[in-house]
């Protein structure tokens, strides 16, 4: 069908597409987020991608400098560890173990911290000033000490590493929107929508949801890159993920010996989580502050 | 503000008893420590009555009671945390505030860019890179411990430095040099990310401030760029940094104890974790109550003292109340 | 206020004091010595002492024994006793003691008399005499000498007069001596215990030591340090030193800092990734001397499928000895071929070693009737040894292999208590252990470990039991002809290498890294170290 719209008729973006302009304008922001995609690719592919086995222990190759070393191969790209374990691949399997699973956390821990707190934002009364209280309380004490001491009373493993962090973080998320659908329910526009009769499930949806989302994203990106580093220093002191797991911290904490005869198994990791957390963070900042362009 | 602190007095004694509980739970895995017999209730409280007592129990390794030991290692990382959190502090606003100045412009971006960055090291890599590199190529800087050990140093409040200045060792003054050395590579290292945070936070209130409308009068009435930033930008935004700073110490804290592996450093955070590898309950559960009821107590008072010394902030609650 | 400003006057002050510093440290440092040790203690007194951490910080330091041996010579030495004469039948052993030998004099005791044969009297009776008041105060009990079953061979301690006592054996031992003179059997005060029992503090003696050694004991704080001072009223002559720290530094790599930056003027077992780099640092030196030591992987041969020696051997053929030494003592160990170094005068030079073939272990599996292999576990200790510097690394090494035969292998990691525990409850299938000389006899590595005795006695954790084998160590020990001993300690070694309770797996070197301008560490052979002659120049 022909466009009959003939009329120079100005298109009005909606914030969405305002968000994405701001956003793609921005060429730091751009590369971050295409890494991004590169390191969604990698955790996906990881073990396609891998050449070797992360676990497969070459007593004939031990610590193979990297392949711009004089000595290095290019089979073995970033070396092999102090087992004879190819780094490249120990690095790619451990971004699932810490990105994937901080993903993982950070996931869950929205869905169940905004479910909570919508409810308690659009509740009165007792359960409201409880969970405040509640909340509080475990938001005063950073996630990373609230994990220790869960793994304290639980014991040191990854599984154990994943649900003390999962339950430090859920409190940032409902604390956070509890505090934005609280303030935007004061709003007069909601007023409006509550005298057209619209029920619970329609205020929040059409009403609050739209303008809580720069919210969601600030939150999710601090806790998808605290609950990296959160995860990678418990594998490091050696409360997480154990040996011979190749998560980032406890690659780390393996190689301290290293560090003279063999510089690459303890720079490599540490680059590892930094470059990671560096990327969620530019993305999420430039997001936010895209969101925050978009909606004006 | 009488119902705001009782609110957060309120609070507090949640938080403790919430902890107190997973104490006792913990405590009660000590074979022998508490008895198991008659009841829950009965027991928890004979718990908390010898808590208040200050008796934490006895390690399991060494049979010394926790609270001696709490004592000596507790300040040990808090005289770390201090001085980190006062050069973060130190470095931070002064930075923050230009960049809050200029917001917007490329000075103010890479700023921003460098704190990001440096927001994302993980603190224990840098601390092993750090104390590797002084190790090897600046050795006349000490990169482990708190205070060369030939010097012999009483504990009495436990923070080295007061202790090294009130001793009566006869090279007391020469321990209290050596004591400052010993903290300057960990204090660095500890105050990274906390700096980019007191950047952010400083950066966020010093462009706040910088929109109100006296700012605009303050420069047409001709006072220079100095006066305004000493007389009214810092003087508006200080005060609203005070609740961040509360949480930042946490945070501080939280990083030391981690990285106190790394510097061999004799506090908390490494006899803690210590004691979770030998599953030493006793330990564990003192270590924990005294960490987290000191974070929490820390942030109670810090909320406190915002109120009673931020006018605006006080008008805020009564509207509430 | 002007921040900048203050930031301006501060910081340079700051770099100048701490510049002016340096120098001054010197003063101190002169008369003192710090020694950075992997772990801590977990006694003051090496009776009660299981772990060579324990031996090497206290016996040297705090205390005497009758007699020692020599580290170079390798001959006994007198100690407390200045003589000793052994009765024809060699039944009866009496020592002359020393006189005018002081104990320490500390904040916590101060000595009337001098040392004595009641001391001697008090030290063995502590262990021996399960009715002494101190005899329980040992939580551990007392390893070394319930596992060599000293109140078994002695009939009797007799007190002849203050300057004499005689030992009566039961039974001839060659071995009896060398046990005297361990890093284990040192002397402790009579006096210092009877004072305990008045105050009611009986517990305090094995943690506020008193003893007659060149050092007296000042502080201790968990996990951090010890700090020792001269005894100026030594027997012999004194240390050279003032003070003498032991840093407690578990991690390696902030040792090697503490060493690099002197902090620390000795160094511990240098990780052995470490060596090549140490050497080649021009203010820091390493010395390398052999060990009497063997780290082995053992199983619970009362357990199935470890109870059948050919699945034994079929998994030393899974071990590939080069490997190990490569990946996990860095070429800081040798090969071994038996339970004994090869520095042992009885060591057995004829043992054929099980050569690493995995088609053939998987063959000697499959005909012992496990054609699809078998789930087990190995316990390996976390921290790092003298023997085995990594023993994790090592079953995870031993693991890989395993996993290739169809068997899988699961790797539990143990602090030493935990791990204890555990091989006193006998819930495990196999564990990665190691064995530090206590003297120069080779009864010393047989008797403790894989005798039938030490199941009951709990140091024999293999449950193996072979009465062959122990009539050959018993028959070795009352003989007195040399070629005798050695010819029944050879096929004491066939047995072992046969039935394969334990995989010997190497020998370690023994290392200290120290700063260049350390002299006079003596150490030996069999755990021990000792700073009496050190000196800084």
């Amino acid at each position: 069908m022909p466009n009959l719209n003939v009329f120079a008729d100005e298109h009005i973006l909606s914030p969405a597409e305002q968000t994405w302009k701001h956003y793609s304008s921005q060429q730091i922001a751009m590369a971050a987020l295409w890494a991004l995609g590169l390191l969604f690719f990698l955790l996906v592919f990881a073990p396609f991608i891998a050449p070797h086995e992360p676990d497969l222990r070459q007593a004939h190759l031990l610590l193979q400098p990297p392949s711009w070393d004089d000595k290095g191969t290019v089979d073995y790209f970033l070396g092999t560890d102090d087992l004879g374990r190819d780094v490249l691949s120990r690095l790619l399997y451990g971004l699932q173990l810490t990105f994937g699973n901080a993903l993982l956390i950070s996931f869950i821990a929205l869905i169940i911290g905004t479910t909570i707190g919508i409810t308690a934002a659009i509740s009165h009364g007792l359960l409201s000033s409880t969970l405040h209280h509640i909340m509080d309380t475990a938001l005063s004490i950073p996630s990373l000490l609230l994990a220790i001491i869960f793994i304290s009373v639980l014991g040191p493993g990854l599984d154990h590493s994943l649900l003390a962090i999962l339950l430090a973080s859920i409190p940032q998320f409902i604390r956070g929107v509890y505090l934005s659908v609280y303030q935007e329910l004061q709003k007069e526009y909601i007023i409006a929508l509550k005298l057209d009769g619209a029920n619970n499930y329609r205020i929040i949806r059409y009403g609050v949801f739209p303008n809580i989302i720069e919210t969601l994203v600030n939150l999710l990106t601090r806790a998808i890159s605290s609950a990296i580093i959160d995860i990678s220093a418990l594998g490091f002191l050696g409360l997480g993920a154990q040996r011979p797991l190749s998560e980032w911290g406890t690659m780390l904490s393996g190689a301290t010996d290293l560090v003279f005869i063999a510089p690459w198994t303890v720079v490599l990791p540490g680059l590892a989580i930094l470059v990671t957390i560096f990327i969620v963070n530019i993305v999420g900042e430039s997001l936010r502050q895209s969101i925050i362009a978009g909606i004006d | 503000m009488f119902f705001y602190i009782i609110r957060r007095i309120n609070l507090l004694v949640i938080t403790v008893t919430a902890l107190t509980v997973i104490g006792f739970f913990l405590r009660s895995r000590v074979a022998g420590d508490l008895a198991l017999e008659g009841n829950l209730f009965s027991n928890y409280f004979d718990y908390l009555m010898a808590i208040v007592q200050g008796d934490l129990g006895v390690t399991s390794g060494t049979g010394q009671p926790v609270l001696d030991e709490i004592l000596i290692v507790f300040p040990a990382t808090l005289e770390l945390c201090f001085s980190a959190f006062i050069l973060s502090i130190a470095v931070g606003v002064p930075i923050g505030t230009i960049a809050g100045m200029q917001r917007g412009s490329s000075l103010d971006s890479t700023i921003m860019g460098i704190s990001l960055f440096i927001f994302s090291i993980p603190v224990f890599w840098l601390a092993s890179l750090v104390m590797m590199y002084f190790a090897l190529n600046w050795n006349w800087l000490p990169v482990t411990g708190r205070l060369n050990l030939l010097y012999e140093i009483d504990s009495v409040t436990g923070f080295m430095l007061i202790d090294t200045l009130i001793s009566d060792n006869p090279h007391s003054q020469d321990a209290f040099y050596d004591a400052l050395k010993h903290l300057l590579l960990p204090t660095i290292v500890l105050a990274t990310v906390p700096t980019t945070e007191v950047i952010r936070q400083m950066r966020n209130h010093v462009s706040d401030v910088m929109k109100q409308k006296y700012i605009k009068a303050a420069a047409s009435k001709g006072l220079s760029k100095t006066e305004i930033i000493m007389r009214h930008v810092l003087r508006n935004a200080i005060p609203n940094m005070i609740p961040h700073l509360g949480l930042q110490f946490s945070t501080v804290l939280t990083t030391a104890m981690v990285t106190e592996a790394v510097f061999s450093w004799p506090g908390i955070g490494r006899w803690l974790i210590n004691s979770i590898y030998q599953q030493d309950h006793a330990a564990i559960q003192g270590g924990m109550l005294t960490v987290a009821i000191f974070v929490v107590t820390a942030n109670v008072l810090t909320e406190i003292l915002t109120v009673v010394i931020n006018p605006i902030r006080r008008k805020e609650l009564y509207a509430q109340s | 206020m002007h921040i900048l400003n203050l930031i301006k006057t501060i910081l340079p002050l700051t770099v100048i004091l701490l510049l002016t510093a340096c120098d001054e440290q010197t003063k101190i440092k002169q008369n003192g010595l710090s020694y950075c040790t992997e772990g801590s203690p977990s006694s003051f007194n090496p009776q009660t002492a299981t772990s060579n951490v324990t031996l090497d910080a206290t016996t040297s330091q705090l205390y005497d024994r009758l007699l020692f041996i020599d580290p170079n010579t390798q001959q006994f030495k007198a100690g407390l006793a200045i003589d000793w004469e052994i009765s024809a039948d060699r039944l009866s052993y009496r020592f002359f003691l020393r006189k005018d030998v002081r104990f320490h004099q500390t904040d916590y005791f101060t000595p009337t008399r001098t040392f004595n044969a009641d001391d001697v009297m008090f030290s063995f009776a502590r262990v021996l005499d399960k009715k002494n008041p101190y005899h329980d105060v040992s939580k551990d009990g007392y390893p070394f000498f319930e596992g060599i079953e000293l109140d078994q061979q002695i009939r009797s301690l007799v007190k002849i007069d203050d300057y004499t006592i005689e030992f009566n054996l039961v039974l001839p031992d060659s071995s009896f001596i060398a046990n005297l003179a361990s890093d284990f059997s040192v002397i402790l005060s009579a006096e210092y215990a009877d004072s305990l029992i008045a105050l009611n503090k009986k517990a305090d003696i094995d943690n506020l030591p008193i003893g007659t050694g060149p050092f007296k004991f000042k502080e201790y704080r968990t996990d951090n340090f010890i700090r020792y001072q001269r005894h100026d009223d030594y027997w012999g002559d004194n240390a050279k030193i003032e003070q003498l720290i032991f840093d407690i530094t578990p991690n390696s790599s902030s040792r090697l800092a503490k060493l690099l930056t002197q902090e620390c003027d000795i160094m511990a077992y240098p990780a052995a990734s470490q060596v090549a780099m140490i050497s080649e640092h021009d203010r820091v030196k390493i010395s390398v001397e052999t060990g009497l030591n063997v780290a082995y992987w053992a199983f619970n041969t009362e357990k199935a499928p470890f109870n059948n020696p050919k699945i034994r051997r079929a998994l030393a053929h899974t071990i590939n000895q080069d490997t190990l030494l490569q990946a996990v003592y860095y070429n800081t160990g040798v090969n071994a071929k038996s339970i004994l170094p090869p520095v042992s005068w009885a060591y057995n030079p004829y043992l054929k070693s099980y050569k690493y073939n995995l088609a053939y272990a998987r063959q000697l599996i499959t005909e012992a009737g496990y054609p699809n292999g078998f789930k087990m576990n190995i316990m390996a200790l976390k921290s790092s040894q003298v023997y085995n510097p990594d023993a994790v690394k090592m079953a995870e090494l031993i693991q890989s292999e395993l996993a290739q035969i169809g068997i899988e292998a699961k790797i539990i990691k143990y602090e030493w208590q935990l791990m204890e525990n555990k091989l006193q409850q006998g819930e495990y299938d196999s564990y990665l252990l190691g064995w530090v000389a206590d003297n120069n006899d080779p009864d010393n590595f047989f008797r403790f470990q894989l005798s039938c005795n030490a199941i009951n006695t709990g140091s024999n954790y293999t449950r193996w039991c072979n009465s062959e084998f122990d009539d050959l160590i018993n028959q070795a020990v009352t003989e007195t002809e040399y070629i005798e001993r050695v010819t029944l300690y050879y096929r004491a070694q066939e047995i072992i290498q046969q039935e394969l309770p334990l995989i010997p797996l190497a020998h370690s070197l023994r290392l200290h890294a120290y700063s260049s301008g350390i002299k006079g560490v003596e150490t030996t052979a069999f755990g021990g170290i000792n700073f009496i002659n050190t000196v800084r120049q």
